[in-house]
């Protein structure tokens, strides 16, 4: 894949030529040499560097980059797709980039450009990992752009979504023929582009499209999850005090005992999104001294026996809740 | 409680010293309460004389040749007997299980797998996670356990699923002396027992460090280390008689005691079991015996040293465990205390009947069991 660059177009082209798409049309605009007096681009009127040259020459050095890359024609159509949400206003930019590690030529291409329009816009490539989301901030971000052949999970490609602004832009690339399965209908929900083996899927962030994503966060999962287990914990917290009060029956320690066993599995779920990773540890010790108390009930235990792990029961649900209520309140 | 068909299979051909372990004992203690059959599958490699302690189990010798080894005629047997088989206990947490578990969850789907995974954190901390046909296996068992609660946290934390707690204890009907032992049985002997001279249990920490009480002591104590000898521990005890000709009548090396009633009148007399290991696979099953009895316990840091000591209330840890004159400290200092040994003979034999009995253990497995198989709707 290669590209011609001349005043007016810039378009992408097979290796053998055989066939072609403009990528960007220089857009009509009076004095676009110098695209508006923006205060911003200094650089630019020190080197006597158009937006549109510095643009073609960020292209052809991504294609000097990597031009074995079969992705090449994915980054280029990446460039022309936030050519225009980029130059949308003199504000700094903020871009989220998440794919593979390897993809360092492209994500430096696309930061030189959205410096030089604006220096302090940045380009952020996280790392491979999904729970990073967690940590920023919903509808604050100007774009994404998500390598679906390196993440095509649902739930991570919603987190990222979550994070972009309305008004915002959300490019989705691969290389595959079909995409994959999971995200086919949301895929349905964007422009489609495509050249030869490279798709883009383009989408600008709007009320309705967040309202469609949102409920595949990770965010609506932990808290659809967690909405649930305050209701169990309730009533996990009436039945261990009805214990400890030694005012429970076998069913109640059997009832408090699949609780817990689900509490943990929820815990588990959300695992990545609590501060106390024991958390689940802690419910799961007290789930052992219910079943402990359970047995003290089941044989009608001594005295002694029945004092000792009701002991443990106090310790342990003290423990659980302590560390539950630091959790979620 | 449903009743089930246990099904147990070692990674590994069975030895008979391995009938009385906790790999053997807590699908026994199980079957005893809510078991309708049990049966062991292994390759037979020797006699198993033990098997007459475990009434009601069933040994199924596997047909293996050159070209059937152990676990290859182990997912055969899975294969023709899966109808037979409602829990499946495995032990240990290997890759040779992987077919074998994905065979009978597949012929299976409502039977319950469970995995002691009889591991330290070194250990725990090299499993290929991301090998899938690794993580598969784990993925089908039901119930995973470990044996020490720091290696609950660890692999909890690690692996992201529930782990249970399920540590190394006792079957009390296999110990009928523990009921009779009084603290007036003791006498001042320090106790080990284990693969003496392996590199694991450190065995020339205790010998030197007991050397070094010695001159400390105000009555005399012996040392008694019962269990197999490799020839590499033989030659520095024998060095060690040579170097201390005072000190050599007070240690003896008794070699393995098959004999269970002998072995249990040592635990009987001894006030201090001693262990000295780098490391070991959750907590040792001896530890659990002479806890029974009654022994304070003094430990290298091994994983489940905090459970075995209660946080050091009934027994103390040696931090290091190539320190020998740190351990030699902790080791005189034990034997000077005379009451807190007498204390810790009751308190030491509360706290394992309370939280160590495989019976009790199995009680609360019961639950787990019978919690799983009503989701799964069957059995």
């Amino acid at each position: 894949m290669k590209i011609t660059i001349n005043d007016t177009n810039i378009t992408l082209l097979t290796d053998d030529g055989a066939s072609s798409c403009v990528l960007l049309t220089k857009p009509d605009i009076a004095d676009y040499g110098n695209v508006t007096a923006r205060p911003l681009v200094k650089s630019y009127h020190l080197i006597k560097e158009t937006i549109w040259e510095r643009f073609g020459q960020c292209l052809q050095n991504l294609e000097e980059c990597c031009p074995e890359d079969s992705c090449l024609g994915c980054y280029l159509m990446t460039f022309s797709a936030l050519y225009a949400p980029l130059l949308s206003s003199s504000q700094a930019k903020n871009v989220l980039y998440y794919g593979p590690d390897s993809k360092g030529s492209f994500t430096a291409c696309l930061q030189d450009f959205m410096t030089f329009l604006q220096t302090d816009s940045s380009l952020v490539a996280l790392p491979p990992n999904p729970f990073l989301f967690s940590g920023l901030a919903n509808s604050s971000w100007h774009a994404a752009v998500i390598d679906l052949d390196a993440c095509h999970d649902m739930q991570t490609i919603c987190d990222a979504m979550t994070k972009v602004r309305r008004g915002g832009t959300v490019v989705l690339y691969t290389i595959l023929d079909v995409p994959p399965g999971g995200v086919a209908e949301l895929l349905s929900y964007g422009t489609r582009t495509a050249f030869a083996s490279c798709t883009l899927y383009t989408f600008t962030m709007d009320q309705a499209l967040y309202d469609l994503i949102y409920p595949y966060s990770a965010e609506a999962l932990v808290l659809a999850h967690t909405e649930g287990l305050f209701t169990q914990m309730d009533m996990l917290s009436t039945l261990t005090r009805n214990m400890l009060e030694d005012a429970s029956s076998p069913e109640d320690c059997l009832y408090a005992i699949d609780l817990l066993r689900q509490a943990e599995k929820m815990l588990f779920a959300c695992y990545d999104y609590l501060e106390n990773p024991e958390l689940p540890i802690h419910a799961n010790t007290l789930k052992e001294a219910v079943m402990d108390y359970y047995s003290v009930l089941a044989d009608r235990a001594d005295d002694r026996d029945r004092q000792l792990y009701l002991e443990h029961l106090h310790l342990a649900a003290q423990n659980f809740y302590a560390a539950f209520d630091a959790e979620f309140q | 409680m449903k009743e089930y068909n246990i099904c147990v299979i070692p990674a590994y051909p069975l030895e008979n010293v391995q009938l009385l372990k906790d790999r053997i004992l807590i699908p026994y203690a199980c079957y005893r309460q809510f078991g309708r059959s049990m049966t062991i599958v292994t390759q037979k490699i020797e006699e198993y004389p033990y098997l007459t302690c475990l009434a009601g189990a069933q040994l199924y010798a596997l047909p293996c040749t050159d070209e059937l080894p152990h676990m290859e005629a182990a997912v055969q047997y899975v294969t023709d007997h899966h109808q037979e088989i409602d829990l499946l206990f495995l032990f240990g947490a290997r890759l040779e299980y992987a077919e074998l578990a994905a065979q009978y969850k597949a012929l299976r789907p409502d039977g319950i797998i469970y995995l002691k995974l009889d591991i330290n954190s070194g250990w725990a901390n090299a499993l290929p996670l991301d090998h899938k046909p690794y993580a598969d296996f784990l993925d089908a068992c039901d119930i995973i356990s470990c044996e020490a609660r720091r290696l609950q946290h660890l692999i909890s934390r690690k692996w992201r699923r529930t782990i249970e707690y399920v540590p190394n204890g006792l079957y009390y009907p296999l110990y009928p002396s523990i009921a009779q032992t009084t603290y007036a049985d003791k006498e001042n002997l320090i106790l080990t027992v284990g693969r003496l001279g392996s590199v694991q249990k450190n065995s020339h920490v205790l010998l030197y460090a007991y050397a070094l009480s010695y001159l400390h002591f105000s009555e005399p104590w012996d040392l008694v280390m019962i269990g197999s000898v490799t020839p590499e521990f033989q030659e520095i005890y024998d060095a060690f008689c040579q170097e201390f000709p005072p000190i050599a009548p007070h240690v003896r090396l008794t070699g393995p005691i098959t004999d269970k009633a002998l072995l249990h009148s040592y635990y009987r007399r001894a006030k201090i079991f001693a262990l000295t290991s780098q490391m070991e696979g959750g907590s040792p099953n001896v530890y659990a015996e002479a806890a029974g009895f009654g022994c304070t316990v003094l430990t290298t840091d091994i994983d489940s040293a905090q459970d075995m000591t209660d946080g050091e209330r009934l027994g103390k840890i040696a931090q290091n465990p190539d320190d020998i004159q740190g351990y030699a400290q902790t080791l005189s200092a034990l034997c000077a205390d005379q009451a807190y040994l007498e204390r810790n003979f009751t308190a030491m034999r509360d706290y394992i009947r309370h939280h160590f009995d495989y019976d009790h253990i199995a009680k609360r497995l019961g639950l787990m069991f019978e919690a799983i198989a009503a989701e799964k709707g069957s059995i």
